[in-house]
């Protein structure tokens, strides 16, 4: 599949590109050649016409082969690129078979193109006997026996036509059976008969061996060969008896046997209401296409492929006629069989065409058309593929595309093109930096929220507390002056000595470690030295504190001075211990 | 009071002019006629800078106006915004293949590259936002828990995420800090200096897009993805 795909492509892109360097081509020449110089009298060969260098088709005419049958006509393109040159040759082959042996001419032939007149140079042919003939004379010769002239009773071969008259072309069935009335048979050897005029194809024999009975007689009947014939002269054709050699068993001696010759009278075919474009192809056939796209896309290739199937010498057919025009260009791209040789010739050719748009808008494309003469109705007929029109998109915004297998129907896209424009009611989608949006701004103050809360967690978790509550008690000595002087502002004098004393307190509880309100004297004192605080500072404090306790029992405008003067000890004292309370 | 009604009046007014001009620029656009389209797109653009589907449109226009430079550009500042958004990312390519200039780059790398560009930054921040406030959550969750071990796994993996998004988002960051400019004429030269009488470089076609390094008055230094440095005139690029 992939391989076909490729093969196309390479092949209409050549072709596309041939079409666009036309201008480029080069000088026409014309030439024949034989595919062989030496041929025997049954054996087909080919004569092949070039044509290079021209953009007209050429129009060859085989009548002045009158040494010889033309059996088959076809044609094929090729083209060249070499050194910045382009050319393309047109080749007609005709299939040739000699109507007698000797040293033969094919003459030359005039061709006319663009308005000139070419020549191909005349062709010598050696052409021998026939081969059957010759291999006949050589198995007499081999035998050395006596060809059994009269039918023996116990072992014969018969030859049988299906028809007795036949139109040129037209398939005639030839059988070879072989009679025998003895079960055994160890060798079976032959020789097939000078079909004559005619071209042949092998069919594929009955291998069953069946019983029939002949006057009063058993016979085990073998079909021996089987071929489908066509003749393509008109006249009485004979078919020479066929030569078999068998052996019944190890002790009998070979013997040679001959079949029956054979006519068949040849009819020509009608010249009324022959159709312009027939070749010669005899049979029945339908024609049918495969293109299922409704749309292709200018100056790209579309593959189109016939099938003409039905019964017949399907391999006579080498073209479709079609009717060229501007709007498209047509070349022939290849050819596939599917014929069964059973009992008769039928089967499938399938014939590909590439058709290359020049134009776009709507165009039908070609209608591909096969004229054949039926032998059974005895008139022609002339089968075409259907009309399609197809809309050929420009080239300018497209890309590849037609899918050229329509058996796998793959999505394939046609064009391209801009999607379409956003339709809004009203402009609201706009393209905001995050942190120019409110929602963005919102989102960015939870996160920080979030995070904050976060980090908090996790200080305090790791004894942040503490750490605080230990910053703050670095700085007791400040609190405590500050409170002092909050003290030191109150109007009522217990008040201001009780508010002394528990400052006082406080700060000592920051020195010793310990809730010293709770403390005797004489374990404050102790919990002091511990701390290493001078006997006089500890003196002064627990007068202080005494002093305290005196004033906020017995409370006077007398003792409103020795208050103040208490208010400045303590300070003193807060200086005294400021180093003591880290 | 009146302030805030005469405000709310002309923002009234401007919208209803807006969407006039959209339901023209629509309508023009679909007689296939893109220059009046184009006008009255930017007119919406001049009210409302930055919008995506008008900045698309515009883009549309100008690909029909055949103006490709143009048309990357206005993608370009397009698709900043919506990356994700298959109509910009489908036509922008498109309007690429027009462009002349082909730079021969690594593709592994550069296709690695091109990634940053696949979520805008502000995709890239709600998506980071919301990856930490999980993980945060998680990590909230796994303090009050007794099976932590679940939790403990997947914070990780939130972790590494999280990691790996700010990476993106720092590089989208710096992208989207970086100017970019597209080539909007035909065919440009680029100089060794911000003078025409400085030598010749090299030139640059239509749609080629580069990045700015600096901006002088009338000159800009660029740099192309293949490395090669140099000035332009500034009237020569539009800037995304």
């Amino acid at each position: 599949m992939i391989g076909k795909c490729i093969k196309t492509t390479v092949i209409t892109a050549a072709m596309l590109c041939f079409s666009w360097l036309s201008p480029l081509q080069a000088e026409i020449k014309v030439s024949a050649s034989l595919t062989q110089q030496q041929v025997n009298l049954n054996d087909s060969f080919e004569l092949r016409v070039s044509v290079s260098g021209s953009k007209q088709k050429a129009a060859i005419n085989p009548d002045a082969l009158t040494d010889f049958y033309v059996i088959g006509q076809g044609s094929s393109q090729s083209f060249h690129f070499v050194n910045n040159s382009f050319s393309s040759t047109a080749v007609t082959i005709f299939t040739l078979k000699a109507k007698r042996k000797g040293k033969l001419i094919i003459p030359a032939f005039s061709i006319k193109l663009e308005g000139k007149t070419y020549k191909t140079q005349p062709l010598t042919i050696t052409v021998n006997e026939a081969s059957a003939q010759a291999s006949q004379k050589t198995a007499a010769a081999q035998f050395k026996e006596k060809v059994s002239a009269k039918r023996n009773a116990d072992i014969f071969i018969q030859a049988y036509v299906d028809k007795e008259k036949a139109y040129i072309g037209e398939v005639i069935h030839y059988r070879l059976l072989l009679f025998r009335s003895v079960a055994l048979l160890s060798d079976l050897s032959y020789e097939l008969p000078d079909f004559g005029n005619v071209s042949s194809e092998s069919l594929q024999r009955d291998t069953k061996t069946y019983e029939k009975v002949i006057n009063g007689r058993r016979y085990y009947v073998q079909e021996i060969d089987k071929h489908a014939l066509m003749a393509y002269e008109a006249g009485e054709l004979t078919i020479s008896p066929a030569l078999v050699r068998v052996q019944l068993g190890v002790f009998y001696s070979s013997q040679v046997l001959e079949s029956n010759p054979l006519t068949v009278s040849v009819l020509p075919l009608p010249e009324a209401s022959k159709p312009a474009g027939f070749s010669g192809i005899v049979g029945d056939y339908q024609l049918t296409t495969l293109i299922d796209d409704t749309a292709a896309i200018q100056n790209k290739p579309i593959s189109i492929r016939m099938k003409v199937s039905g019964f017949g010498d399907l391999k006579q057919i080498n073209a479709l006629n079609f009717e060229p025009n501007d709007a498209y260009k047509i070349y022939k791209s290849s050819v596939k069989d599917q014929i069964a040789y059973k009992d008769t010739i039928k089967g499938v050719r399938e014939l590909e065409y590439i058709v290359v748009p020049k134009e776009e808008g709507d165009m039908l494309l070609p209608q591909f058309s096969l004229s054949y003469f039926s032998p059974k109705e005895k008139r022609y007929f002339t089968v075409s593929t259907p009309t399609k029109n197809v809309s050929v998109i420009s080239s300018a915004l497209s890309s590849t595309v037609l899918n050229a297998n329509n058996e796998d129907v793959t999505l394939a896209e046609l064009a391209q093109d801009l999607r379409y424009i956003h339709t809004t009611i009203f402009p609201s989608h706009r393209g905001f930096i995050f942190y120019e949006s409110l929602t963005g701004l919102v989102v960015l103050f939870i996160l920080c929220v979030y995070l904050l809360i976060y980090i908090l967690t996790i200080l305090f978790d790791k004894g942040l507390g503490s750490q605080l509550q230990q910053f703050v008690k670095k700085k007791p000595y400040k609190v405590a002056m500050n409170e002092l002087r909050r003290v030191e502002n109150m109007s009522v004098i217990s008040e201001q000595c009780n508010a002394l004393q528990v400052l006082l307190y406080d700060y000592l509880s920051l020195v010793i470690q310990t809730p010293a309100k709770a403390l005797t004297t004489d374990v404050l004192k102790q919990k002091l030295k511990g701390q290493q605080v001078p006997e006089q500072s500890i003196s002064d404090l627990i007068a202080v504190l005494n002093r305290c306790d005196f004033i906020g029992y017995a409370p006077s405008d007398s003792q409103e001075k020795s208050l103040k003067d208490l208010i400045q000890k303590v300070r003193k004292i807060f200086e005294d211990l400021k180093g003591y309370t880290s | 009071m009146k302030r805030i009604i005469a405000v709310a009046v002309i923002l009234l007014t401007l919208s209803v002019q807006s969407v006039a001009n959209l339901a023209k620029a629509e309508a023009f656009y679909e007689q296939q006629d893109y220059s009046n389209a184009l006008t009255q797109y930017l007119l919406v653009l001049d009210q409302y800078p930055e919008h995506i589907d008008v900045l698309y449109n515009i883009g549309n226009c100008y690909f029909k106006l055949e103006q490709f430079g143009y048309a990357i550009a206005y993608y370009r500042k397009a698709i900043k915004w919506a990356p994700l958004d298959s109509d910009i990312q489908y036509n922008l390519e498109l309007s690429r293949n027009f462009v002349v200039d082909e730079i021969k780059q690594d593709s592994l790398l550069n296709d690695f590259w091109q990634w940053r560009h696949k979520l805008s930054v502000n995709q890239l921040f709600y998506a980071l936002a919301c990856l930490i406030m999980l993980l945060i959550t998680l990590l909230f969750l796994r303090r009050k828990v007794e099976r932590r071990e679940f939790l403990t796994n997947l914070s990780w993996v939130l972790s590494v995420c999280t990691v790996l998004i700010s990476i993106w988002f720092a590089l989208s960051m710096l992208s989207y800090s970086t100017d970019y400019g597209v080539v909007i004429n035909k065919k440009i030269e680029v100089r060794s200096g911000p003078s025409t009488t400085l030598p010749l470089l090299f030139y640059i076609h239509e749609g080629h897009e580069l990045r700015v390094k600096q901006r002088k008055i009338n000159w800009c230094e660029i740099e192309l993805s293949n490395g090669f440095k140099g000035w332009v005139k500034r009237s020569d690029l539009m800037m995304i």
